[in-house]
Order: C-alpha cells, then sequence, then structure tokens
C-alpha cells in the first residue's frame, strides 16, 4: 500500500491517539440491517433515470415547439394497424426505414415499434424503444449528449449529461435504451432510459432476465397516462410470457427483436378495465423462471 | 415495481450487507450523526447498485464505494457549516472509565465536526480507515499533497482541542487514559 514516497499507514507514530479515538467514536455508530430493499430500489431508480413529468398542458407546449423534430421521429400512422380498445397488440418486429443503421452506430439509435393498441379514451398508442448501441469510452459523452438531447425535446425537465457524471456511470458493457410512448401521433414526455447488455456481454445471470415497469406514469409527480401499460424487456432465454386476468382467462403477449440487442421488448396493455391477477415467465425450454414473478396491473 | 432478482443483484446484496457496518462507522465519522451517516452510506450504496458492473470489477470494490461516500459527503458538506448533532447532551464526566469515554468519543466527533469537509476526510481515511496517502489521495480525488496537507492541518487543530488534551496519552483502546 505504500511506495517510496507514500507515507504509511497511520497505525503507529505519535498520533497514534487520534485513530484509536476515532475508533472509540465510530463505535458509537448504531449498526443496523443494511435496508437492502430501499438501496436496490433507489438504484434501480438510477439506472432507469425515468424520466417522468409534464402534464398534458405542458406537454402540448412542448408538442407545439418541437413539431418539426416529432415530424421527423413519427413513425408511418398508416402502416400499423389499430388494435380494439383498451387492448394491446404486438406488431412484427419494425423499424423505422431511415434510422436503421448497417453498422453500430452509438449516435444512430434503431427504433423498433414494440407494441400499439388503442386507449380507453378511443386514441392510437403506439410504443416504441430506441436502440443507441454501446459507444466507446471515447464517445460516451457524445453519445449520452445525444440521447439527452432527443429526451429533452419532448421534456424540458430532462438535464443534459455533463462529462464528469458520464465518467461516473457509463457502462462499457451496455447499450442505452430510450422506450416512449406516441398517443394519437404525439410523443410523450415521460420516457424511460435503460442500460442493457451489448450483443456478447450478456453476463449468464441476466439469459433469463425480465425487467418490467409502467409506462410513462409517475406517482411521485401525479401523471397517469392515457393507457396502462406495461413495457418488459426479456432475458434471451426468456421465452413464453402467459397473463392471467381477474376472470380468469389469459393472454401471452408476444416480444419483438430490438435492432441487434439480445435483449426483446415486449408492451402489456391492461385489458379492459381488468386487474391482472398473475404472471408466468417461462425459459425457452419451457421451464418456469421462478424468479420472474412479477406484479403488473394489479 | 415487480422486478426480477438478478444475479447481478444477489451479488450486489451480498456485497452491500458485508460492507454496510464499516460504511456506517466511516461515514459516522464523516457526518458527525446517525442519520446523516445512514442517508450518506444510502445515497452512496444506490449509486454503486446502479454502477455495480461496473464497481464489481474494480480491483476493490469497497474502496470503489468509500470513494463514492467520500464524494457525497464532500458534496453535501461543502455548502454547510459544521455541525453535530447528538442524542442527548452528556453529563458531565464522572469518575468511571465510562463516562469518560463517552466524553471523549463526544470530544472527538465534536472536534472532527469543526473541521473543514477535506481536513475530515483526510483524518478519518488516514487515522480510521487506516490508509496510507496514495490510497486517501485516491479516495478522495486529490493529490498526495494535498492528502498530507490536509491531514496535517486537521491532526493539528485536533490538538489544539482542549477536551482531547488527555486523549493525546492515549494508546490503547478500553478505557479513559
Amino acid at each position: 500500500m505504500s511506495g517510496v514516497t507514500d507515507r504509511e499507514p497511520a497505525g503507529k507514530g505519535p498520533d497514534v491517539w487520534v485513530g484509536l479515538g476515532l475508533a472509540e467514536a465510530a463505535g458509537g455508530a448504531r449498526i443496523g440491517p443494511a435496508p437492502v430493499a430501499d438501496i436496490m430500489a433507489g438504484g434501480r431508480r438510477l439506472r432507469r433515470r425515468r424520466r417522468t413529468v409534464v402534464g398534458a398542458a405542458v406537454l402540448a407546449a412542448a408538442v407545439a415547439l418541437a413539431g418539426g423534430a416529432v415530424a421527423q421521429l413519427r413513425p408511418d400512422r398508416a402502416a400499423s394497424q389499430v388494435a380494439p380498445a383498451g387492448v394491446g397488440t404486438v406488431p412484427a418486429p419494425t423499424h423505422s426505414p431511415t434510422a436503421t443503421p448497417a453498422v453500430r452506430d452509438p449516435l444512430t439509435p434503431v427504433r423498433t415499434l414494440v407494441g400499439e393498441g388503442t386507449t380507453p379514451g378511443g386514441k392510437p398508442w403506439q410504443l416504441w424503444a430506441a436502440l443507441w448501441p454501446l459507444a466507446p469510452k471515447e464517445r460516451a459523452f457524445e453519445q449520452a449528449t445525444a440521447v439527452r438531447e432527443e429526451l429533452r425535446r419532448y421534456d424540458a425537465k430532462v438535464e443534459l449529461p455533463t462529462e464528469e457524471y458520464v465518467r461516473q456511470y457509463w457502462q462499457p458493457d451496455d447499450d442505452v435504451i430510450t422506450v416512449y410512448l406516441m398517443v394519437d401521433g404525439v410523443r410523450l414526455g415521460h420516457a424511460l432510459e435503460w442500460d442493457l447488455p451489448a450483443p456478447g456481454k450478456v453476463p449468464p445471470t441476466m439469459q433469463t432476465n425480465v425487467n418490467g415497469g409502467l409506462v410513462a406514469r409517475s406517482s411521485k409527480d401525479g401523471i397517469v397516462p392515457p393507457v396502462d401499460l406495461v413495457h418488459f424487456m426479456l432475458g434471451p432465454d426468456v421465452g413464453r410470457v402467459v397473463v392471467t386476468w381477474e376472470d380468469g382467462s389469459t393472454t401471452e403477449p408476444q416480444a419483438v427483436t430490438m435492432g441487434d440487442s439480445p435483449f426483446r421488448e415486449m408492451a402489456v396493455a391492461r385489458k379492459g378495465t381488468m386487474l391482472a391477477k398473475s404472471w408466468a415467465f417461462y425459459d425457452k425450454d419451457g421451464k418456469l423462471i421462478p424468479e420472474a414473478d412479477g406484479a403488473y396491473l394489479n | 415495481m415487480g422486478e426480477v432478482k438478478s444475479g447481478r443483484d444477489e451479488e450486489f446484496q451480498a456485497f452491500i450487507v458485508a460492507a454496510w457496518p464499516r460504511l456506517v462507522r466511516t461515514a459516522y465519522l464523516l457526518a458527525g450523526e446517525q442519520y446523516a451517516a445512514e442517508d450518506l452510506v444510502q445515497s452512496a450504496a444506490e449509486k454503486a447498485c446502479a454502477a455495480w458492473s461496473k464497481v464489481r470489477r474494480a480491483d476493490d470494490p469497497y474502496a470503489y464505494v468509500r470513494r463514492i461516500l467520500v464524494n457525497q459527503h464532500a458534496r453535501r458538506w461543502r455548502r454547510r457549516a459544521p455541525e453535530l448533532l447528538v442524542d442527548a447532551v452528556p453529563d458531565a464526566a464522572g469518575a468511571e472509565d465510562g463516562f469518560a469515554r463517552c466524553d471523549q468519543r463526544g470530544a472527538l466527533l465534536a472536534a472532527l465536526a469543526t473541521l473543514p469537509p477535506r481536513q475530515r476526510e483526510a483524518v478519518v481515511l488516514r487515522h480510521w480507515e487506516d490508509l496510507s496517502d496514495s490510497s486517501t489521495a485516491a479516495a478522495m480525488g486529490c493529490s498526495v499533497g494535498a492528502v498530507r496537507s490536509h491531514a496535517a492541518k486537521g491532526i493539528a487543530r485536533l490538538r489544539q482541542v482542549a477536551a482531547l488534551v488527555e486523549f493525546k496519552d492515549t494508546t490503547t483502546i478500553g478505557g479513559a487514559a
């Protein structure tokens, strides 16, 4: 630990009383159990860096200001099939034809239509995922800025990253995923931002990983989206997903591939006004994934 | 959100459960009181959780999290006057060692609270975590020279605290000097 010019640890010497005194003082700290659940929840919040804001009025203003940008990112609505009210459907894997790069470019996201349907109010919704391929360290700040600039066009509260922030949180093995909801052709401001292992970087422990969360909703900010919708990211070895509703009926939502990501995306909307009774996630061999016992839309 | 545990989660949980007591004690010395210490450690732990794939690859994950903790402390205390919250004001010291030790403990925490944050960090990391100058510099994100300067100034100020006069003769833990 000590080098030629490095001073030894302070365990000895004339100031040993400081160490002994600090040890005495540190003994006064009460050591309870680590609040693991709270820490994990906080960590996940940071990872998602969930962007929730904007009420309808603010949203309308933002859309008006960013009309040009919305038009560029708006998918071809004529090509979309609208599902019956309140029920989401999963389209065949769809990428925005102008946005699909031939090679992985950290500044060119691949956009995938994850699901679509109709809100209880009769407006069409679409859930989109943008895959920003893993950036090398020297381009991480550039990518983070591009990601945030896009989010910021729809959500004025999104802050642009600092170089220090990127240096601290850049994940050397992860793609960046942003997920956003469009209702009646208008992109909402509350987007999700995730990190997911890039191709060839998925650790064995994440092969059957299931991550899910409500879309465009924030209890903290009192934001309720026009459709109850859960977005999932499924590890490479996750197979069938079965939702059992309170009336006993079941649905098997389908996941879509997202560019060359090993993870697949899935959107599940509430069936009518029903609560979900249970969720079952199976691996590719049909075995139940016991730890994937999500509680969504219940 | 009903998220699913992954192996990465379990690995982090095992780490933080093991590191929690030591982190809380270090934070207690930096922050000067229990609740601020726990808040500091939880905040650092959340950041570590968020960046676990990076932290776990570090040579010493504990040192990595300790650096987050120290950075958090530096940020929080940058604009705050030093303060020391105590559960109760201790009675005057009695003849028994327990009282004397309690007084010394309180006196040292009070004295630490009067140090500027960087001096406090240098003293705690050097003399409680028992780090070398270079390791302390890594934890504080500054130069070895700055560590030596901060630590020397901090110790010099502690030496001047009258309530610590008797403590300075202490060479063992286990009773009042």
